[in-house]
């Protein structure tokens, strides 16, 4: 079972991700911060020496290899915990027969 | 918090591969040593790479009214010590060079620094300083992880400043911090929500392993209790 204190942890962690998308639509269409530093710096005249060797050719592209990304990321950890969930799961089973 | 390529100048470049190096090697060390020593922590230093992959990759509306990523770099760096963050961030940001043209090779040395050395080294201080205060398991760690977030993103705005100091490094430095470190306040508290959920549920399942960290306390055992006789 999930503790209440769990769900309203989540419930924060959704308040504060979806706050500026129900009332600032300015956070979505605005550039992320890893946009603006470079931006500001394209502003005083530098000009970069190296450009990357391969660049996404559109956004939904480079969201999907986010996606893709965090999906990986996300078997990794499903997998652990499912893995060690199963083990718990044994050991009780195992100490219960030994009673 | 990841600098694009070519956004460093090449000296500034090259500094910061050489500050990144040392702590990366120690890193590797280490990794190898607590895998070779305990192989049943190679899960849980997975999760905790995982967890780095995930958080790096989630763009995050904030309600400063920009967007940025967590870092989820506070919870490795409290379960095996900072500099195993530092060599779990490097295939994680070429990864993300390489693929998505975001951070690069020739800045790589920059983005370690920040969110492998800087965000990790803070986040264990803070975890550190925080149970010696006598504050509880979660609220140590989502005190770690809001730290080494912002942390990490206060180190980028530095790197940048330093590397831009137009017209000085003050004025360069703030204007830096308010676009990444303003932006970041609100999102490294969404994290650190996430961290502590995390962190409860791997205590709930492998607390053992936490106690071979010395994350958690070894249980005592009960001594008996003897009564003295009491002075007339």
């Amino acid at each position: 079972m999930v503790s209440r204190r769990t769900v309203i942890m989540i419930l924060i962690i959704i308040g504060l991700v979806a706050f500026p998308l129900l009332f600032e639509s300015k956070a979505v269409s605005a550039p992320s911060s890893d946009d603006q530093g470079p931006a500001w710096i394209l502003s005083t005249g530098y000009i970069p020496w190296v450009h990357p060797l391969w660049e996404p050719p559109n956004s939904d592209m480079e969201a999907g290899l986010f996606a893709l990304q965090a999906a990986f990321g996300a078997g990794i950890m499903g997998y652990i915990f499912g893995m060690w969930h199963a083990q718990a799961r044994m050991r009780k089973k195992e100490e219960n027969k030994e009673k | 918090m990841h600098i694009m390529e070519g956004f460093l100048p090449w000296y500034w470049c090259v500094f910061w591969y050489a500050l990144a190096i040392p702590f990366i090697a120690h890193g590797v060390v280490r990794m190898k040593k607590i895998t070779a020593e305990n192989p049943e922590m190679k899960p849980l230093l997975a999760v905790c790479g995982a967890f780095i992959f995930i958080m790096s990759s989630l763009h995050v509306p904030s309600v400063t009214g920009s967007s940025s990523h967590p870092t989820g770099n506070g919870l490795g760096a409290v379960f095996f010590g900072a500099t195993v963050i530092s060599a779990i961030c490097v295939p994680i940001l070429i990864f993300q060079a390489l693929l998505m043209a975001h951070g690069g090779i020739t800045t790589l040395g920059a983005n370690v620094f920040s969110m492998g050395v800087v965000g990790p080294f803070c986040a264990v201080f803070v975890w550190k300083f925080g149970r010696k205060m006598g504050l509880g398991y979660s609220a140590a760690i989502f005190l770690a992880a809001f730290v080494g977030d912002w942390m990490t993103y206060v180190a980028a705005a530095t790197e940048l400043g330093l590397a831009f100091p137009i017209p000085t490094f003050e004025s360069a430095w703030i204007k830096m911090m308010l676009i990444y470190s303003y932006t970041q306040i609100p999102i490294s508290i969404a994290e650190s929500f996430l961290t502590v959920i995390i962190f409860e549920y791997i205590q709930k399942l492998r607390p053992d392993l936490l106690r071979r960290l010395n994350v958690l306390k070894t249980e005592e055992p009960k001594k008996p209790s003897i009564k003295m006789p009491e002075a007339n």
